[in-house]
């Protein structure tokens, strides 16, 4: 028996919904973002502590905050980017929470979901952070720029024929950044409730390429951001989990990719798949090895995954177009932690093994995987 | 493995994961204490600088499209091309139109407009404009002048059939408007503005239809006229009727003319949906009737005409009668007329006989320029068709004569080759082995090579190539003779093809430019003394 393991360290009740958790950079810290009961967003500071977690600030303001990220925050200056409930997204410095050093009212609606990128990365463009949110839009933010985004990719005003456009905008649940590796070439990929994922090149300002899943997609990352593209871990309602091969793009087909419908079932002791077909959260690359990754179920579970690479990437059609060739997802460790969805997961960057999850039972966990330096 | 083992492997496994796990916890604490160390020493060092080399994105938007476009190597110069410079000078007087435009100094900006157009007349761009403060200005007759113009440069420009749509609708051409306003719909079916005006439009429409009647378009020649079915009561449906909305569908109004649009054969179309069922039967062969455009006098003279040469079955009449006839037409020049009878009225005798004339004009060209009168010329070559039609009938006697059809392009492989070549005629044959190179033809003919094929290849050289004294004729025997199947088909030739194959030789002979080795070769080759 020589799979990874993953241990519960250490274990946190709170008080309130947790939506985010993210580790500080370069400390043995993380951040708790949630939802009080009175619906007062609210930021706690965690640090490790031996056998025990210490709360070393907490914070609370007016607004719900539902999710955020250290992405485009130097190592000396924590600025945490978060967005919230009502649609703002603030730039906090963890050392003066109070005061937001940057402050705009981005969407109309609850931003679901942001990612950021160009804080620590060197050579791969502005800091920059993304937003995706019940209007529909996706838009990507400078600070520096003021009080208008750099990017709006918004749905246009109207679609449908009069008939059908009482539907509205498509809800945004997720959003990544990718591809960046030089100062120029950024992406930004898309997923919405309807499954349809749209990936917009940042450099060209259009659709690089646009496809629908059969559910709606709730989690998206690059396996790594600041390289070609290589990989995008896809995760979707009922228990989808899609990896794309993201290397080469066919004229008609696309990109290809790899399925697992079951990845949102709880796995027994003894092996066993069992359960119902239960919404996959979140996918997290873990930041050593990008082949290895981690998805965060509905039942309370988690499992850890292998991307295997087929003998061959890349092969001719008939047509003399290449076509990219997807590999297989081998299931190397699952546990389960709770029995409400495990929502939000973060690897720390630093320490190989060391994570931290929030579940919507109102508590947040530390894990430490084992044996995953064998990999 | 037995019960005990298993559980003392379960324990160790468990034994083993413990420690597993308290190593691991050992080396968390270890690292806690490093990266704690690690955060005071940070917090000490200054404030690193914001990253300020980098520029925001949409502050370098203008500058990405242009460098995007080329590769940075590439030394940007100004552009040297007269007529890029003229259309940047023009495009300099139109920004100051369109300033003019902006400050509402309509005058201003169609004098530059007009000015822009003097200097570079081919950008669409200065027409639309021109025609905006036109449309504001209300002379709304200059500003679809504008549009025409601008839509001549440019079909798909939407916003000139948007003004010009504008100005119709001012000055009362509502029909007019419409058309415009589908076609803004076609080019840009999501254009919001666009759909309000038509909208609009129609119940402007509706109104004045019902104040003065229906609207139809005037009738088009070659449309079809459906009659109502009259049935008795017992017979009708009994469900109720329903009423289905009439849309105005118009196609983008271009200027070229459809005349080159793409024709696919009624054979064509057979040979696609794999239900090829043989040449059309033609009903009314022997008494064909009329049709109200052709003079019947000519007809009958036709008949008259070629009733006097010898040999021509009753089949062949029929389709003598128009053949007389296309040189006529061919001189009228109206080629459109036959195709749009061909979409009315596929099966008609008529068909056939506007096809026929249409190979027979290919044909005759080359001897047309010899010979002043083409009706003279004419009946010549249909009596040689009608010839051949008995020949192939005499030899073939299971398939009918061959359909004719336009001459298919050369062919490139050995099937496609023998596909065209057993439906051909035998002119058409003629055109055909010339169009292919005499190099590849050994190629072309292939293993598929057999007598059937050689004979009438034989019949063709005979036929068409001596008495034009193609130069090729040589070379064509020599390339068939050097293909794998030859010799035992120059072996079991008949006698009549034997017979053939001595008076072309005998024909070659006779030619000035022969090549004496290479005669020889071909008769030791055909096994012809």
């Amino acid at each position: 028996m020589d799979k990874p393991q993953l241990i519960e360290h250490l274990h946190e009740a709170v008080t309130y919904t947790v939506y985010d958790t993210k580790w500080v950079p370069l400390s043995a810290k993380f951040v708790v973002l949630g939802s009080k009961a009175n619906g007062h967003g609210i930021m706690d500071i965690y640090e490790l502590n031996q056998d025990k977690l210490v709360k070393v600030k907490s914070v609370e303001k007016k607004v719900a905050f539902k999710c955020g990220t250290f992405g485009a925050a130097s190592l000396r200056n924590r600025h945490m980017a978060i967005g919230d409930f009502e649609g703002r997204l603030q730039v906090l410095d963890m050392e003066q929470p109070d005061l937001p050093v940057y402050n705009v009212k981005a969407h109309s609606g609850i931003i679901n979901t942001i990612d950021a990128i160009g804080g620590t990365q060197i050579d791969c463009g502005a800091p920059e952070i993304v937003t995706g949110s019940r209007d529909g839009a996706v838009k990507v933010w400078d600070i520096r720029q003021g009080q208008a985004p750099v990017v709006d990719m918004s749905p246009p005003p109207q679609m449908g024929d009069g008939i059908n456009n009482s539907s509205g905008r498509r809800d945004c649940w997720a959003v990544a950044f990718g591809n960046t590796y030089n100062a120029e070439e950024r992406l930004v990929a898309a997923g919405y409730d309807n499954g349809d994922l749209k990936i917009f090149d940042l450099r060209t300002l259009s659709v690089r390429w646009e496809a629908t899943m059969k559910n709606g997609i709730c989690g998206l990352e690059f396996d790594r951001r600041d390289i070609p593209m290589n990989k995008l871990a896809v995760t979707t309602l009922e228990g989808g989990l899609l990896v794309f091969d993201m290397r080469t793009q066919h004229p008609t087909k696309g990109f290809s990719y790899v399925e697992e419908r079951n990845a949102g079932r709880s796995v027994g002791t003894n092996g066993v798949i069992s359960g119902p077909k239960a919404t996959v959260w979140a996918v997290r690359h873990l930041p050593q090895n990008r082949d290895l990754f981690l998805t965060g179920g509905g039942t309370g579970s988690i499992r850890l995954w292998q991307y295997e690479y087929p003998d061959r990437r890349v092969i001719d059609d008939s047509d003399g177009n290449k076509l990219g060739v997807a590999g297989a997802l081998n299931m190397v460790s699952a546990a389960t932690l709770s029995s409400q969805p495990v929502h939000c997961f973060d690897w720390h960057p630093d320490k190989l093994g060391l994570a931290v999850c929030g579940a919507f039972d109102q508590s947040v966990r530390v894990l430490i995987t084992t044996k995953l330096n064998t990999y | 493995m037995s019960a005990q083992e298993k559980a003392f492997e379960l324990q160790r496994q468990v034994r083993q994961n413990a420690r597993e796990y308290e190593s691991s916890v050992k080396d968390l604490y270890s690292w806690e204490q490093d990266i704690k160390n690690k955060e005071k020493e940070l917090q000490k060092a200054p404030h690193s600088a914001a990253n300020k080399d980098l520029p925001v994105r949409s502050h370098i938007k203008s500058e990405k499209s242009s460098s995007a476009a080329s590769s940075p190597t590439e030394k940007q110069d100004l552009p040297v091309d007269p007529v890029a410079q003229q259309h940047k000078k023009a495009n300099d007087i139109k920004d100051r139109g369109n300033t003019y435009v902006k400050q509402a100094e309509y005058e201003k900006a169609i004098v530059a407009y007009s000015t822009a157009i003097a200097v570079y007349p081919h950008d669409p761009i200065y027409h639309i404009n021109r025609a905006l403060c036109n449309l504001k200005q209300e002379r709304f007759e200059l500003c679809v002048e504008d549009c025409e113009a601008a839509i001549a440069l440019d079909k798909l420009c939407v916003k000139a059939y948007y003004r010009r749509m504008q100005a119709n609708e001012s000055l009362g051409n509502n029909m007019e408007a419409l058309k415009d306003c589908t076609t803004v719909l076609a080019i840009e079916p999501k254009n919001i503005e666009a759909k309000k005006s038509l909208a609009r439009i129609n119940e402007r429409l509706r109104k004045i239809a019902t104040k003065s009647g229906p609207n139809f378009t005037p009738a088009r020649p070659g449309m079809i006229d459906i009659l109502p079915i009259e049935k008795p009561v017992y017979k009708r449906s009994k469900k109720a009727m329903r009423r289905v909305p009439v849309v105005d569908v118009v196609s983008p109004r271009g200027t070229s003319d459809d005349n080159n649009k793409l024709r696919i054969s009624d054979e064509d179309i057979d040979k696609i949906f794999n239900s090829n069922c043989g040449a059309i039967e033609e009903v009314k062969r022997t008494n064909p009737q009329p049709t109200p455009d052709r003079p019947s006098p000519a007809k009958a003279e036709a008949i008259a005409e070629t009733s006097k040469e010898a040999k021509i079955t009753k089949q062949s009449a029929v389709k003598v009668a128009p053949v007389v006839k296309a040189p006529k037409e061919t001189l009228k020049n109206t080629k459109i007329v036959p195709e749009s009878d061909n979409e009315t009225k596929p099966s008609s005798p008529k068909k056939a006989a506007v096809e026929v004339s249409k190979v027979q004009t290919e044909v005759s060209p080359p001897k047309t320029t010899k010979q002043h009168s083409p009706e003279v010329k004419a009946p010549k070559v249909i009596t040689m068709q009608a010839e051949k039609i008995e020949q192939t009938s005499s030899n073939n006697a299971v398939s009918p004569s061959p359909i004719e059809r336009s001459l298919p392009p050369a062919p490139t492989g050995t099937a496609q080759f023998h596909v065209t070549w057993k439906e051909l005629s035998g002119p058409q044959k003629y055109q055909y082995l010339k169009s292919i190179k005499v190099p590849s033809l050994c190629k072309i003919l292939g293993a598929g090579f057999d007598s059937d094929t050689f004979a009438d290849l034989l019949r063709t050289i005979h036929d068409y190539y001596i008495p034009n004294k193609e130069p090729t004729t040589a070379a064509v025997l020599l390339e068939i003779s050097k293909n794998d199947e030859f010799t035992i088909l120059a072996m079991l030739m008949s006698a009549e093809e034997k017979k053939m194959v001595s008076s072309i030789f005998n024909a070659i002979r006779n030619w000035p430019n022969k090549n004496p080795a290479v005669l020889d070769n071909l008769l030791k080759e055909y096994g012809v003394s």
